[in-house]
């Protein structure tokens, strides 16, 4: 294990994942799995500085996001002129749904707004990473673990916005294709917000009926936006050309 | 004493692997100005640096009542202004990169120590010798080692003539030790029960060094001969991240005489558990006294080091370089320095 976690100070990540991928084959030791996961973080671009500033009152995060509603318009995942465009095909309802469930993001965006955007390339590993994770039951395994998909699901809330931005500029209105990826995203993102509350919850158990609130919340709003409303809109919709 | 109870004798038992890797010098309680000066090769002089000598057989040879006391003190702590910046939450990318990016040790030592010597009996007192060491890896997620103690000890030493130029001496060294030695993730230090990290652990350790040693009173060269057997006995509980394993030395030295001061020039062979390679266990040493001035030093194959000392009155006051180089498992080469300081008094 010493020799790979020099190997990852060096920056030699593939011979690191190589050389625990090896070791795993005799030990279960879960340690290994940390540093693999490491590892595979470090080739993701991932370091402790990019991190840091965020994982310092983490605790506090969440339930204190919670309690905001969205009253800035800049907080908005959908601006004015987004809701403008959109208000043709989905209920305006829904809209302002999304946009209050999306204060919960955007607060944690403001924590978290040191944390690079990380390209979809990288990605892959930090996906990976988050895997090895997954069979670690420890409490440090499973903040580590959140951590990473936060740096995830910031990255994807970067790529959304540069959808919707795109979106609004074009002038055509959205069609059938835009706007089933935007769902698919907001369905993506709830998933590893699911996740990430669960494992805040195994590094902070006294937190856990907190924490189970939101985690509730965030099932309800799963299930609204997998609901037939959603569907019957993007129907009206016209089909991208 | 309930050190006593549970007794587990440690003869030439072998740790296999030790949860924390801390430097031997710290773990072995031994750290001072003279075992940095002359690395393994005091247990060959008697030059007087410490409050008592490294090997004990040499109190026979004591001539005079002394009372000594020492302050001794080092370290390459760099990150200081870092955690400062972090407890204040002033920190920024660059702090956090900086601290965890280190890829050298860091460690601090100090010690005091006051004793009383006289022909063949001397103690000294130790009420607080302190070693703090940690090593940041990886900086995806860094893995910290962490190791800091604080010992309380008390020495005595007895020591005999026997015949024929054959000295026999005792050390009987008994320790209280509190210390923290963890390896850990930082998430785990960060999760909400990381603070168990940090739980500190007791341990009571009695241990008997004896040495004999050969010491010709008619040749002019002055050699001499001993074996030491050190960091051997009892303790009250077992701690894997504590080694405490028994080292042998098998030491000579000769004093040629020499127009102006004394000089002598030493080899010390040593063996534990530990040693790799036929060269790691050779340590050569010198000293040369010149009035007010000691001048010491030694050469191993990874490590090396001198110093002086000055003496003013009943005051004196050293500085001692030293340097050891590892290698680590993947064939890279690490280097570190340190300089400690020391002030004495002897009446």
């Amino acid at each position: 294990m010493r020799q790979a976690t020099r190997q990852i100070d060096k920056g030699e990540y593939d011979g690191a994942i190589q050389t625990l991928q090896k070791l795993r084959v005799d030990s279960r030791n879960p340690k290994i799995t940390v540093i693999l996961a490491s590892a595979y973080a470090g080739r993701a671009g991932v370091k402790v500085e990019n991190y840091w500033g965020f994982v310092i009152g983490y605790e506090a995060l969440l339930p204190e996001a919670q309690k905001k509603e969205v009253t800035n318009p800049s907080e908005a995942f959908f601006q004015p002129d987004a809701l403008k465009s959109l208000s043709s095909a989905v209920d305006a309802k829904i809209l302002e749904d999304i946009n209050r469930n999306f204060s919960l993001l955007n607060k944690i965006m403001t924590r978290i707004d040191k944390i690079p955007y990380l390209p979809r390339e990288k990605r892959e590993d930090l996906q990976t990473a988050v895997r090895e994770l997954s069979s670690v039951q420890t409490e440090g395994a499973a903040l580590y673990k959140a951590i990473l998909e936060i740096i995830l699901l910031r990255s994807a809330i970067g790529d959304i916005r540069d959808r919707v931005i795109a979106l609004t500029g074009k002038g055509t209105g959205p069609c059938q294709d835009d706007v089933q990826d935007i769902l698919t995203w907001i369905q993506y993102s709830y998933q590893l917000l699911q996740n990430l509350v669960g494992d805040v919850v195994v590094a902070y158990p006294s937190k856990k009926p907190d924490l189970e609130k939101i985690a509730q919340v965030l099932v309800d709003n799963r299930q609204f936006v997998n609901s037939s409303s959603w569907q019957t809109g993007l129907s009206q919709l016209k089909v991208c050309e | 004493m309930k050190m006593l109870v549970g007794i587990g004798a440690i003869l030439l038992s072998a740790f296999a692997a030790h949860a924390v890797e801390v430097p031997r010098y710290m773990s072995y309680g031994s750290s001072s100005f003279a075992t940095h000066a002359l690395g393994f090769t005091c247990f060959s002089f008697d030059v007087g640096a410490d409050v008592l000598p490294c090997n004990p057989a040499y109190i026979a040879k004591e001539r005079k009542k002394q009372f000594k006391a020492t302050g001794f003190f080092g370290n390459n702590v760099s990150y200081g202004q870092q955690v400062v910046d972090l407890l204040k939450g002033q920190a920024d990318q660059g702090t956090v990169q900086k601290l965890f990016g280190q890829k050298e040790s860091s460690e601090l030592e100090a010690n005091a120590e006051a004793g009383f010597l006289m022909e063949t009996f001397a103690i000294s007192y130790s009420p607080a010798r302190i070693n703090y060491y940690t090593l940041f890896r990886n900086q995806s997620l860094p893995q910290m080692t962490v190791f800091a103690s604080k010992e309380e000890s008390a020495k005595m030493q007895l020591a005999s003539y026997i015949e024929n130029n054959f000295y026999l001496g005792l050390q009987m060294r008994y320790v209280h030790r509190q210390f923290i030695a963890n390896e850990f993730f930082l998430t785990d230090a960060l999760a909400e029960n990381g603070k168990d990290m940090f739980q500190s652990q007791e341990q009571n350790f009695l241990y008997f060094e004896p040495s004999i040693l050969f010491s010709p009173e008619d040749v002019s060269y002055k050699p001499e001969i001993s074996m030491s057997l050190v960091n051997m006995g009892f303790y009250d509980k077992k701690y894997e991240e504590y080694p405490s394993s028994p080292q042998f030395h098998l030491s000579g030295t000769v004093q040629p005489e020499v127009p102006v001061g004394h000089f002598g020039v030493g080899a010390d062979l040593f063996w534990d558990q530990s040693v790799k390679g036929a060269l790691e266990p050779i340590t050569l040493g010198a000293f040369y006294r010149f009035g007010v001035l000691k001048l010491l030093g030694n050469l191993a194959e990874n490590s090396n080091g001198f110093g002086f000392q000055v003496i003013y009155e009943n005051f004196n006051l050293g500085l001692t370089y030293s340097y050891r180089q590892i290698k680590d498992e993947i064939g890279d080469t690490y280097s570190y320095r340190r300089v400690y300081m020391q002030l004495g008094l002897e009446i």
